[in-house]
C-alpha cells in the first residue's frame, strides 16, 4: 500500500540532489536543470499531500500548476539573462562571471 | 500492491535520472535525462490520482521547458562533446552537504505523525480542478498570468540584439 512516507522521501532524496547539483556544477544551464529538479521535488510533495489529505478546495494541485506556470517564467528569463552574459563576455561558466565582485 | 511495484520501479528510475542530470560530462545529456526524471515524475501523479497534473507536466515540462534548454545550448555554443571539467571543487562538501539534508529530512519525514488517510482515495475530476482554480484561487491565477507575461517580455528584451 504506497504511504506518504514514501512520497515524502523520494521528493527529499530529489531534493538533495538538485542541492548538490547547484553546489557542485560550473555550466549556468546545469544549474538551471538542478533548479528543475528541486522545483519538482517540492511540486511531488504538494501533490502528495493534496491526495493524502482530500479537501474540496484542492490546494496541493492547484499549486503544482502555479509552480509549474513559475517554473517556465524562471527558464525563460533564466535562460535569457545567460545568453546576454554569454554575448558580452563569451562565457557560460558560472566561476567566470564575476564582473560585479570587485 | 500493483501501485507499489510501479512505484519502486518509477523510483529507481527517477533516482537513476535525477543523478545522471547532476553527474553527466555532457550537458545536452543532462537535458535528456531531465526529460526522463519528469516522465518519471508524471507517473507519481498518476499513481496519486493526479491525472490532469501529469498531462500539464508532460506538456510543458517535458515539452517546453527542456527544449528552451536545448535553444539556449545552441546558442551559447556549448561543446556538445565531452568537457574534462564539469565539476567546480566542491564536489566533496557539496556532497556531504546534500547527504546530511538528506538523512535529516528523511528522519524527521519518517518519525512524523501525518495526520492522513490511511489509503489513496479516488482522486478528483477535472471539473473540480477547474472550479477551484477558477473560483477559490482566482487571483492567484491572474497573478500567475501576469507574472508569465512579464516575464516572456523581459525575456525577450534581455535576449534581443543590441543595434
Amino acid at each position: 500500500m504506497l504511504r506518504l512516507e514514501y512520497f515524502l522521501i523520494i521528493s527529499a532524496a530529489l531534493f538533495c540532489i538538485g542541492i548538490f547539483g547547484v553546489l557542485s556544477r560550473r555550466h549556468v544551464i546545469q544549474l538551471l536543470l538542478s533548479i528543475e529538479l528541486i522545483l519538482n521535488a517540492v511540486i511531488i510533495n504538494f501533490v502528495a499531500f493534496s491526495a493524502f489529505m482530500p479537501t474540496t478546495k484542492l490546494t496541493g494541485q492547484v499549486f503544482a500548476i502555479f509552480i509549474i506556470t513559475l517554473a517556465a517564467a524562471e527558464v525563460g528569463i533564466g535562460l535569457a539573462i545567460i545568453i546576454s552574459v554569454y554575448r558580452n563576455i563569451k562565457t557560460a561558466k558560472i566561476e567566470d562571471m564575476k564582473i560585479l565582485k570587485w | 500492491m500493483a501501485g507499489l511495484i510501479f512505484f519502486g520501479i518509477f523510483t529507481v528510475l527517477l533516482l537513476f535520472a535525477a543523478v545522471k542530470v547532476v553527474t553527466s560530462r555532457n550537458i545536452v545529456h543532462s537535458a535528456f535525462f531531465l526529460i526522463m526524471v519528469l516522465f518519471c515524475v508524471a507517473a507519481y501523479f498518476i499513481l496519486l490520482f493526479a491525472e490532469f497534473l501529469a498531462a500539464v507536466q508532460i506538456l510543458i515540462y517535458a515539452g517546453a521547458v527542456v527544449i528552451l534548454v536545448l535553444f539556449a545550448l545552441m546558442l551559447t555554443r556549448a561543446r556538445v562533446g565531452e568537457s574534462t571539467e564539469v565539476a567546480n571543487r566542491q564536489v566533496i562538501p557539496a556532497a556531504i552537504v546534500s547527504l546530511v539534508l538528506f538523512g535529516v529530512l528523511g528522519y524527521f519525514f519518517y518519525m512524523e505523525k501525518w495526520n492522513v488517510t490511511s489509503a489513496l482515495i479516488k482522486g478528483p475530476s477535472l471539473q473540480d480542478i477547474s472550479g477551484s482554480l477558477f473560483r477559490n484561487f482566482v487571483l492567484p491565477f491572474e497573478v500567475a498570468s501576469v507574472i508569465l507575461l512579464a516575464a516572456l517580455v523581459g525575456a525577450i528584451m534581455l535576449a534581443i540584439k543590441e543595434q
